[in-house]
């Protein structure tokens, strides 16, 4: 393996990962507008997602301490993210998701000075969405107040066999409105 | 002046008075071209900013100088007086001076103010004096048009410095050998004799001249070693660092894989031995394995190897980071200069004003502070320094009487002793005569005769302490003013550190200040309280005690326990105290108490007879952290003060120990301690916004920092557009509003925002230079809530005003 990595690059990967790299951008230039790139991850049953620019950090779950007088629903407590002392929120218990089992991931957002983690049950990864595929959300989610989904993360999904392709539906979240929703709990 | 958010605040005025400098030297140039009023405007802006950004940080000859510019700009620009080439000379020069002063450091104001002094005067003089008579329009003004007109800098065009008069050798300083001595020379009866009264520290003897030439060499060497860093960026420093060792620390894991591999190899050497002995039993030939022994021989060389190169890298990893920690955590240090540099110019004043000679002697400059520390030591050195020299030190005459020098000597200094950062201020005056002390203790009821009689001298000069209590006939302006020495002794203690008092009656007094030597890292008791690690600052606590469960009796339905005071030295020979125990769980409101432990943990807080037991789950051990502010945007939380990390990487929330006695108390008197948990907090706080808005950072930072300091959340704009802009977008409970400010000044900010509904109600508070009866009211017909000058910084006006509009307790919580 290590050998494998430091072997040194031939030409001709060089040229192939050049071609690939072409690729990525004619694929994005193709089809409905760019190409947008969103984390998607899982609290309880519900798939979510977020831009993936907007996700500061995703690491492990780390110890979260409870803050006397302010720990509640949704307000956690105070994780130590990569040396810096975060906040930690119930993403799920905010938006009214029933939790999951176990949590295997923090995801921090937030602008800097602002920023919050949240557990997620488990991380799918990032996926490059065409705009096209990408709807609002039903005015319903709209119109909430408490509303934070930026759109619906429309998936064709090969479920077993190939009749049974069947479409699902992530919910992409805006950051700084989920930020502000979390923020209410300590406010 | 204290070190305020990673910038000094003279380091903002200097940034603050060279932009304005600017501006004024070219706007002058452009002046003098055009004798258009008009363009006169932004020049009086830039006076009067510098004026203002002066009057913050109490920098006099500035404010004097920037005065007398903008009166004379005004009068340009009100076409009071024609603009001649004479005056725009004058007015450059103290262009000049001023921007001579914007590459002044702090520590050597005192010896610039006092070389400048007469320079400055002088210009004064001169711009307040009618424009020379005779004065022509500039077109045709004597004075070497094409020189003042042209490209060529002002500074470097000085051409008739004669019209100036006395003003010249001063103004055409920047050589710093000649500035020294001129001016003293020229005007020895003028204002710069102080220097002569308060020499500055290094040169404590030394005529005035010879001060301001040792300055200079002393430093540019500080001067390039000093960089801007924001508080932030180092506190974001620090956290990466600690990071950085924790994962280093982390390898330690690897190490140990590696070991484990090596372990490994050697039993399977042993098996291979085995089955060479099995296969000669066999008759068989054992030279089979031989192969696989060589493979493994192999192996195991290359593990070894590994397992030393790993070992090298992880100590060497561990111990750059430790240091790099270290280092990131030492450059929170300032030097204790930083806290003395307004002491000569306090001495100067009180001196005089009092009719007493003293001179200051300040040792230790270089000694290196926490910033946070070095913030707070202001009032308390300059209370105690007023305090020496009220009712320490005698007039001349008396102290001739008394066969001392005439002039006293004031001494502050800094050192560390005993992992202990130690102030003293010392003064050689008459010393606290301690029956008088002990009368007046007695007269003021403050205890029996009987008591008093019996008390020591520590315990007598502890009565100074008290607030209110003044050892002085009579109260003066400098030293009565109802904060006094009290403000010592709580600071210290609000620190960490203690205050004590020395006196030899006829030879002086000695107040001492011990204080830890940072408040970023602070020794700390962990314990468990319902699965959640918390931290006791060790220096908080008065004991730990782990008594049986049989020893806690219930007393009146509370529960406490019998703490034997003798051995350790409490209270009377063979009393015991019964110490109340509260659930810690309870207090925080973390969850119930677990009780099945033989042993109860309880750890002591308070002193005397205020002494409470808190009662934990566990002990967890002593650590050493590095404290963090807690979130801002959690507000005051009730009973923390602070939070850390601690060295396995867990965090860990830090108790503020007042303040949980505090919660306590209230709560015993209110009979809520029993039973289920205290309601001591509603937990509904938030974090109050504030937003300043000011053109000048120096008032911006000073605004910012006091309102922080309340527990507001602050917002900053630099004049009415950007706060209009900022006020719409945001919700603030309080507006802090300049009123001279470029594109919307105070008035209609306030007028603009007042006309709309949503903020009719928001309070306002002006600050502004302008103290005059119409301006006041000017403010407050626009709408302002309440007009304050800014000399209100100075004492608590600011702060009261705000603490009146603004209920900061409804967003700081925890204390009633």
């Amino acid at each position: 393996m290590r050998r494998l990595l430091d072997r040194p690059l031939t030409q001709a990967d060089l040229e192939e990962n050049t071609a690939n790299l072409a690729l990525v951008t004619d694929e994005s230039r193709a089809g409905d507008g760019m190409l947008e790139s969103v984390l998607v991850f899982r609290i309880g049953a519900e798939r979510l997602a977020v831009h993936a620019d907007e996700a500061h950090r995703v690491v492990p779950l780390s110890p979260v301490r409870r803050v006397p007088h302010r720990t509640g629903d949704v307000f956690a407590g105070l994780a130590n993210i990569g040396g810096e002392l975060t906040l930690v929120g119930n993403l799920g218990a905010a938006l009214g998701i029933a939790p999951g089992a176990k949590p295997t991931h923090f995801i921090v957002i937030g602008n800097a000075g602002a920023r919050w983690a949240f557990a997620a049950d488990a991380i799918e990864g990032v996926r490059r969405v065409r705009a096209g595929d990408l709807v609002p959300p039903p005015t319903t989610v709209r119109h909430a107040a408490d509303g934070c989904a930026r759109c619906l993360l429309r998936e064709t999904r090969d479920a077993g066999g190939g009749d049974n392709a069947r479409e699902s539906l992530v919910t992409v979240l805006d950051g700084l409105k989920a930020c502000a929703i979390l923020a209410r709990s300590i406010a | 002046m204290s070190d305020l958010g990673g910038f000094s605040l003279h380091e903002l005025f200097k940034g603050e008075a060279e932009m304005h400098a600017a501006a004024l030297s070219d706007g002058l140039v452009r002046l003098e071209g055009t004798s258009d009023p008009a363009t006169v405007e932004p020049l009086m802006r830039a006076a009067h900013s510098i004026k203002g950004a002066a009057r913050v940080i109490g920098l006099d000859i500035a404010v004097r100088l920037a005065h007398a510019m903008e009166d004379s700009l005004v009068a340009m620009q009100k076409g009071r007086e024609p603009i001649v080439a004479v005056r725009i000379d004058q007015l450059l020069k103290g262009t000049d001076l001023l921007a001579a002063l914007a590459r002044v450091e702090e520590a050597e104001v005192p010896s610039w103010s006092a070389a400048n002094d007469a320079a400055v005067s002088a210009i004064v003089e001169a711009l307040r004096a009618a424009p020379p008579t005779g004065a022509v329009a500039p077109s045709s003004a004597p004075a070497s048009p094409s020189a003042s007109s042209s490209a060529s800098p002002p500074a470097a065009a000085p051409p008739d410095s004669a019209s100036v008069g006395a003003a010249a050798p001063g103004i055409t300083e920047n050589a710093p050998d000649a500035s020294g001595v001129e001016p003293e020379e020229q005007a020895p009866s003028d204002t710069a004799s102080p220097a002569t009264t308060v020499p500055v520290a290094p040169a404590a003897a030394a005529p005035p001249a010879t001060i301001a030439s040792a300055a200079t060499p002393a430093t540019p060497s500080s001067r390039a070693s000093a960089v801007r860093v924001s508080a932030e960026k180092l506190d974001r420093l620090l956290q990466l660092a600690g990071e950085t060792m924790l994962e280093s620390r982390r390898l330690s894991a690897v190490r140990a894989e590696a070991t484990e591999i090596k372990q490994d190899l050697a039993r399977l050497e042993d098996e291979l031995d085995l089955l060479r002995t099995e296969l000669r039993r066999a008759g068989r030939d054992p030279a089979a394995i031989a192969p696989a022994r060589g493979i493994l021989e192999r192996s195991r060389g290359r593990v070894l190897a590994h397992l030393l190169t790993v070992e090298g890298a992880i100590r060497r990893g561990e111990e750059t980071s430790t240091q790099l920690y270290h280092e990131v955590l030492s450059s929170r240090m300032r030097p204790f200069a930083d806290a003395t540099g307004a002491l000569p110019r306090t001495v100067r004043d009180l001196t005089r004003a009092l009719g007493k000679d003293a001179r200051l002697e300040v040792v230790g400059e270089s000694v290196p502070v926490d910033r946070d520390i070095l913030a707070r030591l202001d009032a308390p050195l300059n209370h105690m320094l007023r305090n020496a020299i009220d009712h320490g030190i005698e007039t001349p005459e008396e102290r001739r009487a008394a066969g001392k020098p005439p002039q006293a000597t004031l001494r502050v200094e800094a050192r560390h002793h005993a992992g202990q950062l130690r102030i003293r201020v010392s003064d050689d005056g008459r010393g606290i005569d301690l029956e008088a002390l002990r009368a007046r203790i007695v007269r003021k009821q403050l205890a029996s005769s009987d008591m008093a009689a019996g008390l020591d001298c520590q315990e007598l000069l502890e009565f100074l302490f008290l607030p209110g209590f003044s050892t002085a006939q009579k109260v003066t302006e400098y030293s009565g003013r109802g904060v006094g020495l009290d403000v010592v002794q709580s600071t210290a203690r609000e620190i960490g550190g203690v205050a004590r008092i020395h006196t030899e009656l006829g030879k002086g007094t000695v107040f001492e200040l011990e204080l830890p030597i940072t408040l970023s890292v602070i020794r700390a008791l962990l314990v468990e309280v319902c699965g959640e690690t918390l931290a006791f600052p060790l220096a908080r606590i008065d004991r730990v005690v782990q008594p049986e469960r049989d020893a806690i009796a219930t007393v009146a339905g509370r529960m406490q326990f019998l703490l034997d005071d003798v051995k350790l030295g409490y209270a009377d020979a063979g009393a015991a105290t019964s110490i109340g125990i509260v659930e810690a769980g309870r207090v925080l409101a973390l969850g119930e108490p677990r009780a099945d432990a033989a042993r109860a943990n309880i750890v002591v807080l308070g002193s005397g007879e205020e002494r409470y037991g808190f009662a934990v789950d566990a002990l967890v051990g002593e650590e050493d952290l590095v404290v963090r502010a807690l979130d801002a945007r959690l507000g005051k939380v009730p009973h923390l003060s602070a939070a850390a990390v601690r060295e396995s990487g867990e965090p860990v929330l830090i108790v503020d120990t007042e303040d949980i006695l505090q919660s306590v108390r209230m709560a015993l008197n209110e009979g809520r301690i029993r039973g289920a948990r205290p309601a001591l907090d509603d937990g509904s706080r938030r974090v109050l916004r504030a937003l300043v808005v000011d053109d000048s950072a120096t008032v911006r930072e000073v605004e910012r920092q006091l309102l922080v300091r309340m527990g507001f959340s602050v917002e900053t704009a630099v004049d009415g557009l950007d706060g209009w802009h900022q006020l719409r977008d945001g919700a603030f409970d309080l507006v802090v509003s300049d009123i001279d400010m470029p594109r919307m000044n105070g008035i209609e900010f306030v007028r603009t925002l007042r006309a709309d509904g949503r903020f009719a109600s928001l309070p306002v508070i002006v600050v502004s230079y302008k103290d005059r009866e119409e301006d006041r009211l000017a403010g407050l017909e626009a709408g302002a809530t309440a007009y304050l000058t800014k000399g209100a910084f100075q004492d608590s006006t600011f702060a009261d005003t705000v603490r009146d509009l603004v209920d900061p307790s409804r967003g700081a919580g925890g204390r009633a």
